[in-house]
């Protein structure tokens, strides 16, 4: 009973982490697309100056939804806590 | 329920592992590694046999990239950035062709795992703090991680500020190989990962045909943008690097 409890709480937590994680990088994802398309299109010649920071910031902002992804990934498939839970079961 | 792609060379795998799995345990991702490495060094003999003045076919690609590489890292690395070339190539190409090998059905991407990639980022965090004492010696390299202290004047360094300072970026420094590992590894096995997933709907809604068309539409889609974030996280790791590197070896300018 214990331990559906437990991955009932885990597979939660991971949906949950990944969700809550993604709000703050999309605002901020989105204000750093505008801010862009808004240089380019007042000076389109500065593309390729843009473009570069640009990509690299998208990136940096991701890499924060990717840390809650892993934390995610980690408790779904190798959950170090879960051995503590299905060694009853199976023993 | 894992949701595991089938593998091509799981045969081959297996076949090491039994032979040396006592010395050094063999998996699915170093044979492809392997795989990659005999690609790029097919490519590598086959273009330097064929060296042309007036270059054809494969050779112009090649030139393309190191010319593209060299524009890319001349602003960020200045004067060293022809002595860095030959390791912020290798990572292109190499990161460039495990990426793109995992979209192959029956193939892994080396990159989808993280050894591969930490073994990349400690080998630039090593070049980094390397070249950067090698560059500006011991004292001024550590006098450069208490950062905005060196310009106020000999007075600070009897407050505790410095030290403090010091110890924040020294974490900093050692947050950056597993930010770099992580973000490339991360992407590519999620990517798969979502790749499997979908596999996997596929087979389970043969029964209720109603739903097919769901993994059907997102399969391409999902690929189109794996192909799109490979040429990305490729780009990000190689332009990382040169930041890191760049930032280590750049004199002073005052």
């Amino acid at each position: 009973m214990e331990s559906s409890y437990f991955f009932a709480l885990t597979v939660l937590a991971a949906a949950l982490g990944v969700g809550i994680a993604a709000i703050g990088p999309g605002i901020g994802q989105g204000i750093a697309t505008g801010k862009a398309v808004e240089g380019i299109a007042r000076q389109p010649e500065a593309t390729g100056k843009i473009m570069v920071p640009f990509i690299l910031g998208l990136a940096i902002m991701e890499t924060l939804v990717l840390y809650a992804l892993a934390v995610s990934l980690i408790l779904l498939f190798a959950n170090p806590f879960a051995s503590m839970f299905t060694a009853a079961v199976v023993h | 329920m894992h949701a595991e792609p089938p593998f091509l060379l799981g045969q081959l795998t297996k076949l090491i592992d039994e032979r040396i799995g006592q010395l050094i345990p063999i998996n699915d991702y170093i044979v492809m590694t392997w795989v990659v490495m005999l690609m790029i060094i097919a490519a590598a003999v086959v273009i330097r046999l064929g060296l042309k003045k007036i270059p054809t076919g494969l050779q112009n690609i090649v030139e393309i990239l190191t010319q593209e590489l060299l524009n890319l890292s001349e602003p960020l690395m200045g004067k060293h950035a022809r002595f860095f070339l030959p390791l912020m190539g290798t990572f292109a190409i190499f990161i460039l062709i495990s990426n793109l090998i995992g979209l192959i059905p029956g193939l892994k991407a080396p990159t989808a795992n993280w050894n591969t990639t930490i073994a990349m980022a400690v080998i630039v965090f090593l070049s980094t703090h390397f070249f950067g004492i090698k560059q500006k010696g011991l004292i001024k390299y550590l006098q450069h991680f208490t950062d905005p202290c060196p310009q106020m004047g000999w007075w600070v360094w009897l407050t505790p500020l410095p030290y403090g300072l010091f110890f924040i970026h020294l974490i900093g420094e050692i947050a950056k190989p597993f930010s770099l590992s992580i973000r490339l590894f991360i992407n590519m096995a999620s990517k798969h990962l979502m790749l499997g997933v979908l596999a996997l709907l596929f087979i389970l809604f043969l029964k209720k045909l109603a739903l097919i068309f769901l993994p059907t539409l997102l399969v391409p889609f999902v690929m189109a943008l794996g192909i799109l974030v490979c040429f990305v996280q490729t780009f990000i790791f190689v332009l990382l690097s040169m930041v890191y590197i760049g930032m280590a070896t750049q004199e002073e300018e005052h």
